[in-house]
């Protein structure tokens, strides 16, 4: 689904990925973990076109994709979330939802300007699909509440909620479970894994070892912008080289929580 | 908590059509229709570049340089080439939609400080060359403007204009409304609260704060060519930094991301400097004053804000 | 030749003053990142409360102090009461402020002073020196001296003390240089009142030169804006920079090309700045962080 060849970022001096190459399967639950630094929100930046790489290709089922913007990339079926709530607070729940929904809506300027019955139509037709996406992802509750209103865990799956209107083959999620507690993380895996059997490739960047472990069906480890591993959960926790690393510390709660 | 979030826009549309309509009968005297039909034409190019300033987050010291191109141009084509008025107004709404779509990309790639200071060059530039070219312009001097005509039709009289310019604004109040209640309208909202977000969903954002700055900037010199003709003599001041500030003043003033807020707001500040001319001293002092402190204490404006107490209390 | 130096001569005068208001954007959008619109208000009030003050009787030397003190009194209360109030909102609010602080200002001075044009008298005497076929005025080496001394001073004030150096920390980051102790509100009113010094200094400068007007202060606030980004916003020598090549540019073009398009050079000129290099002559790109 994603394949990704000798991809190179820096800033500056600091050299933020290095010549990273790997491939994702489709339909799959794959995990980027990584200490800090790492380089995995620049790697998303960098495939959900935010940022242009320095060199490399990056390839979304056989289509060469590098360098591209990103609301052609959504276009094409990518998807994420951000590590920092990018959620657009001046709309409601619904409204958040419905933008998801863009590319796919009767949008010519002339007839929005005219407010002709297709917009209307469509419109509807968008509504609805928010609604149905809201109460999937578990805030049914008040679409037109303005978006500030929502708590925070409940925040970060509206965010998913608008990835998903815009119907993604994959789907980046960044910390999707960054400041969540264990119940809201168990919600959030649940979700994570309804659209996985849905066929949406998802990749996760995450800090949370034990969603990690729980989740993934692939891991890759990153560490100063270079591949350093990668493999099932269980090979993961076991290679040294990754518990040097970064697992450390945290490996004792993953084995706890597994 | 339901949130008053979208003004009844039938509501709010008829309220105006009937101030409108009714308004007329109450003006006294000549003087008050010259304000009304000022406030209306005011009105429009604010309507215009609240979608630019409140829906898309962008931000124009500018416009008042495509008003005073839409104005200019109308005089010199109907008066030194002799067009009929209507084909010279369209054809200045045209020359400004080229220029705000030449200068659009390169400007709104910019953020903040550096597109204000990029949108307050062009309008300086704008007004420097309507000064200069005095061959064509008139120069400071100015220079008249005729009679419009719509379809061999001459607008003459106040009430004539004021029909005019009362219907333009209720059209363009109505087109609007139907943009901003659109997916393009969406679009623009959710480039103002993150834009990196937006882009990511779908959305080609360069492609809408394209659209909304050339269509602000047709509305703007869509009004400044009847101003010309209204007016009948134009110069170089119309087309000001000073202008482009009130034109922000009253969007700011208003109400951001507000329609009907740009509409007050207009009145606002067209009309009281009119009738505290005993202040003409104080004109800046207030308008200052003004600018400062609607920012700090109600950031939003005044429509959203009313609306919103109304709201929390009713 | 000469004409050419005479040109360089003006320019580079003019220049001088365009640098003295960009260094006070700089300042303040180094301490703030905000752009403070009514920059140019100071060096009108440095030129016409020097007049006033000096007209009341005022031996000229204390009266040019009088009015840098003003200068730096209203620039303080513009942080004060107009930004600080403020300090979150966006950019564009804050903008909208300093503008509305501008016009304020412009409006009251209309008021208290009054709306004819004034000169204060040259510093040293009006017998031009000739230099290579050019003449060059007395007051045009005041400008041009103490401009460089300015210069000079900032740069040890920022590089080599205390304060100057916690202004700059605040600059990079705000909520470490709180964290380490730096009260970052002395830093913000410390660069509005430098800020404010530096324009009425320039003010006072150029008042022999050329008439000073209670409107002064737009376009010359406006063409230091634009020196400033040309410079590239926040750079101290880039400020420097900025503001000679606009002045410079300014007396080619008058002398060379159309005295009538000269206002629009500086603005022609930042809109290919800012068109081809945002981040200007000696400035750093932004970046967005995600």
């Amino acid at each position: 689904m994603l394949r990704v060849e000798r991809l190179s970022k820096a800033f500056g001096g600091v050299q933020a990925i290095r010549e990273l190459s790997f491939a994702l399967e489709p339909g799959r639950i794959q995990s980027i973990i990584g200490p800090n630094g790492a380089g995995k929100t620049t790697l998303f930046n960098l495939i959900s076109g935010v940022l242009a790489p320095d060199s490399g290709r990056i390839w979304l089922a056989d289509r060469d994709i590098t360098g591209r913007r990103p609301f052609e990339l959504a276009r094409v079926g990518i998807a994420r979330t951000f590590q920092n709530l990018q959620i657009f607070f001046n709309m409601s729940v619904r409204e958040n939802v419905m933008l998801g929904c863009h590319r796919h809506l009767e949008r010519g300027f002339w007839r929005c300007l005219v407010r002709s019955p297709k917009i209307a139509r469509s419109e509807r037709a968008c509504r609805e699909r928010a609604d149905e996406i809201l109460r999937r992802v578990g805030l049914a509750g008040d679409p037109d509440a303005p978006a500030e209103s929502l708590a925070y865990g409940a925040l970060r799956r509206l965010e998913i909620a608008r990835a998903l209107a815009t119907e993604p083959r994959l789907l980046l999620l960044d910390e999707p479970a960054a400041g969540c507690n264990a119940r809201e993380t168990k919600e959030i895996d649940a979700l994570i894994q309804g659209v996985a059997a849905d066929g949406v490739t998802v990749v996760l960047v995450e800090h949370d070892m034990r969603l990690v472990m729980n989740i993934s069906e692939r891991i890759l480890v990153l560490d100063h912008g270079e591949r350093l591993a990668e493999g099932t959960a269980a090979e993961i926790r076991a290679n040294p080289a990754v518990i040097a690393a970064y697992l450390g510390s945290t490996a004792a709660g993953a084995s706890d929580a597994a | 908590m339901r949130a008053n979030w979208r003004r009844p826009r039938t509501g709010g549309l008829l309220t105006l059509a009937l101030a409108i309509a009714l308004l007329p009968w109450f003006l006294p005297n000549a003087f008050f229709f010259d304000v009304a039909i000022n406030v209306g034409l005011a009105a429009i190019v604010c309507v215009g570049l609240n979608l630019l300033i409140g829906y898309a987050g962008q931000i124009s010291l500018g416009h008042a340089g495509f008003f005073g191109l839409g104005a200019y141009c109308s005089a010199i084509l109907t008066q030194r080439y002799g067009w009929p008025p209507t084909l010279a107004l369209l054809s200045g709404m045209l020359l400004v939609g080229v220029l705000a779509f030449a200068v659009a990309r390169p400007i709104l790639r910019l953020r903040g400080h550096y597109l204000a200071m990029a949108t307050l060059g062009l309008g300086i530039i704008i007004a420097i060359v309507l000064n200069q070219e005095t061959a064509l312009t008139g120069g400071p001097d100015g220079m008249p403007v005729g009679r419009f005509a719509v379809f061999g039709l001459a607008i003459d009289g106040d009430w004539m204009w004021y029909w005019l310019v009362g219907g333009a604004l209720l059209v363009t109040v109505w087109l609007a409304l139907n943009l901003i209640e659109s997916p393009i309208g969406r679009a623009l909202r959710a480039v103002h609260g993150a834009e990196i977000a937006a882009a990511t969903a779908g959305v080609d954002t360069t492609r809408y704060k394209v659209l909304v700055f050339v269509l602000s900037a047709v509305l703007a010199s869509f009004a400044g060519s009847l101003f010309a003709h209204y007016t009948g003599f134009l110069t170089p001041d119309e087309a000001t930094f000073f202008r482009s500030i009130e034109f922000v003043t009253m969007v700011v003033l208003g109400g951001m991301a507000s329609v009907f807020g740009s509409v007050v707001g207009a009145a606002i500040l067209t009309a009281l400097p009119q009738f505290l001319t005993v202040f003409q001293d104080y004109e800046q002092v207030v308008f200052g004053l003004v600018l400062m402190l609607v920012m700090i204490f109600l950031p939003r404006g005044l429509v959203p804000s009313l609306l919103g107490y109304a709201a929390r209390s009713g | 030749m000469a004409e050419f130096l005479q040109f360089l001569f003006s320019g580079i005068t003019v220049g001088a003053i365009y640098a003295l208001v960009a260094l006070g954007f700089s300042i303040i959008y180094n301490a703030s990142h905000v752009i403070n619109f009514a920059q140019g208000e100071f060096v009108m009030i440095g030129g016409m409360a020097t007049v006033f003050v000096a007209a009341a009787g005022v031996p000229l030397p204390l009266a040019a102090l009088a009015a840098i003190a003003l200068a730096v009194a209203v620039g303080l209360a513009i942080e004060r009461f107009g930004v600080r109030p403020a300090r979150d909102a966006s950019v564009v609010t804050l903008i909208i402020i300093t503008i509305g602080a501008s016009i304020f200002l412009r409006g009251m001075a209309g008021v208290l002073f009054d709306k004819n044009f004034h000169s204060l008298p040259a510093f040293s005497g009006e017998r031009p020196l000739r230099i290579a076929g050019a003449t060059l005025l007395p007051q045009s080496l005041w400008v041009l001296g103490t401009t460089l001394l300015v210069a000079l001073l900032l740069w040890l004030f920022f590089g080599r003390t205390l304060t100057g150096k916690a202004i700059m920390a605040s600059a990079h980051n705000r909520l470490a240089a709180q964290l380490v102790g730096i009260d970052t509100r002395h830093v913000l009113l410390l660069s509005f009142g430098l800020a404010g010094a530096l324009g009425a200094i320039g003010g006072i400068l150029i008042a022999p030169l050329a008439p000073t007007h209670f409107q002064v202060g737009v376009m010359l606030g406006l063409k230091g804006f634009a020196a400033a980004i040309l410079g590239g916003l926040g750079s101290g020598p880039g400020a420097i920079l900025g503001g000679l090549s606009i002045g410079i540019a300014e007396a080619m073009s008058a002398g060379y090309l159309s005295s009538a398009y000269k206002d629009a050079v500086a603005f022609v000129i930042i809109l290919l700045v800012l068109f081809l290099r945002p981040s200007g002559l000696l400035g750093r790109a932004a970046i967005d962080r995600v």
